[in-house]
């Protein structure tokens, strides 16, 4: 792969990576940090990738430095408040709350639903990139989404 | 087929994640339209479904790098930057003089170099003493006229002198470095240089991080 593609590349990703590290840290100098980790480790290897693959082998590599940063961070609420301000004030209406809520699933059950809604994952490819088979991202989905629900559930009444 | 409380969430799991077949999806659809707990239940997982994401990369990072959409022209430009700087370099090269400092490296003080103010202040410079009573009056060169080397200081690593290279005094006579005799009665006195001595200062004992005033 040359410089040329691999810049192609980060612009047609690096939205998507942000997206979706930024979700599971709340702290846009952290996910920064991730998402800058994840394509040096992409300029590295970039050789050895095949083109078709690229997209979830960037998603597995984000996902896997995101929780060892979570793993390595001490354990401490740093969230760019700012971001989370705006984020609340654009969100008031229940539906958006979900969002919200999403935040208090574990990383795994949040990467899951994301990669599924958001990313448009199949089964297959979400298990690629979380490392989990097909079977087991289907229990995962399951119990994230009843979690969820439960959440949302109890928290309209 | 039926759905009951046992399995109404994997029903609306699996029709949420479009995993049922034709047959199933349609019998969900009908159940849907008459069973209201159904319909509440599904509600509710329809909700766990993400549907917009608003979270954008900032922005600067956003835009695209003009050095790397416009490598070739950059090129260019950089590449006639350079042979536009090369040529005029050689079209209008400098006309500034470059000046060099000579120095001697040895001076023989003799008896008609003394008499001139020029050498005089050449041996001011060179920070050797001349003594200004001095009655030379003959133009014969002592034998035994002493070398005298410019004090350059030692510091300046282009102009220094290596240390074997120090002034030589006259060896004939070792007694009498500060005044030499010429033939007839003049008189060249050289200064010593002064010895600076050692302050007589206390010995600094005890931790280096206390500070000691040895005045108290």
């Amino acid at each position: 792969m040359k410089e040329k593609e691999f810049n192609i590349v980060v612009e047609q990703t690096s939205q998507r990576i942000y997206r979706f590290v930024f979700k599971n840290l709340k702290s846009d100098a952290d996910t920064k940090d991730v998402v800058q980790e994840t394509y040096i480790k992409f300029w590295t290897k970039k050789d050895d990738l095949e083109k078709e693959k690229v997209t979830a082998w960037l998603f597995t590599t984000a996902y896997r430095t995101m929780i060892d940063f979570i793993r390595k961070r001490k354990p401490q609420f740093n969230i760019d408040e700012e971001v989370v301000a705006e984020y609340t004030d654009t969100r008031v209406d229940t539906t958006n709350m979900v969002h919200q809520y999403l935040d208090l699933l574990s990383p795994v059950f949040k990467s899951t639903i994301l990669l599924r809604d958001i990313e448009g994952y199949n089964y297959a490819e979400i298990g690629n990139i979380l490392n989990l088979s097909e079977s087991q991202v289907k229990v995962y989905l399951f119990r994230a989404r009843k979690k969820l629900k439960s959440i949302i559930e109890l928290n309209e009444i | 087929m039926n759905i009951t409380t046992d399995n109404i969430e994997e029903w609306c799991f699996r029709y949420l994640e479009k995993d049922l077949d034709s047959t199933e999806q349609k019998f969900f659809e009908s159940e849907l339209t008459s069973n209201k707990a159904l319909q509440k239940e599904y509600a509710l997982w329809k909700k766990t479904k993400i549907t917009d994401l608003v979270i954008d990369f900032p922005t600067q990072l956003n835009t695209p790098l003009l050095r790397y959409n416009m490598q070739l022209l950059w090129l260019c430009i950089e590449l006639s930057i350079v042979v536009g700087l090369s040529l005029l370099s050689v079209c209008f090269p400098s006309t500034t003089p470059i000046v060099k400092d000579v120095l001697p490296t040895k001076t023989y003080i003799t008896i008609d170099t003394i008499k001139k103010d020029i050498q005089q202040e050449y041996v001011t410079y060179s920070k050797h003493e001349v003594v200004k009573e001095a009655n030379v009056s003959t133009s014969e060169t002592p034998l035994n006229a002493p070398i005298i080397q410019p004090y350059i200081d030692s510091t300046n690593s282009v102009t220094a002198f290596p240390k074997s290279e120090e002034p030589i005094l006259p060896t004939t006579n070792p007694t009498s470095i500060d005044s030499i005799k010429t033939p007839k009665d003049s008189t060249v006195k050289i200064a010593t240089p002064k010895k600076i001595k050692p302050t007589n200062r206390k010995r600094r004992t005890g931790s280096s991080l206390i500070p000691i005033n040895n005045d108290l």
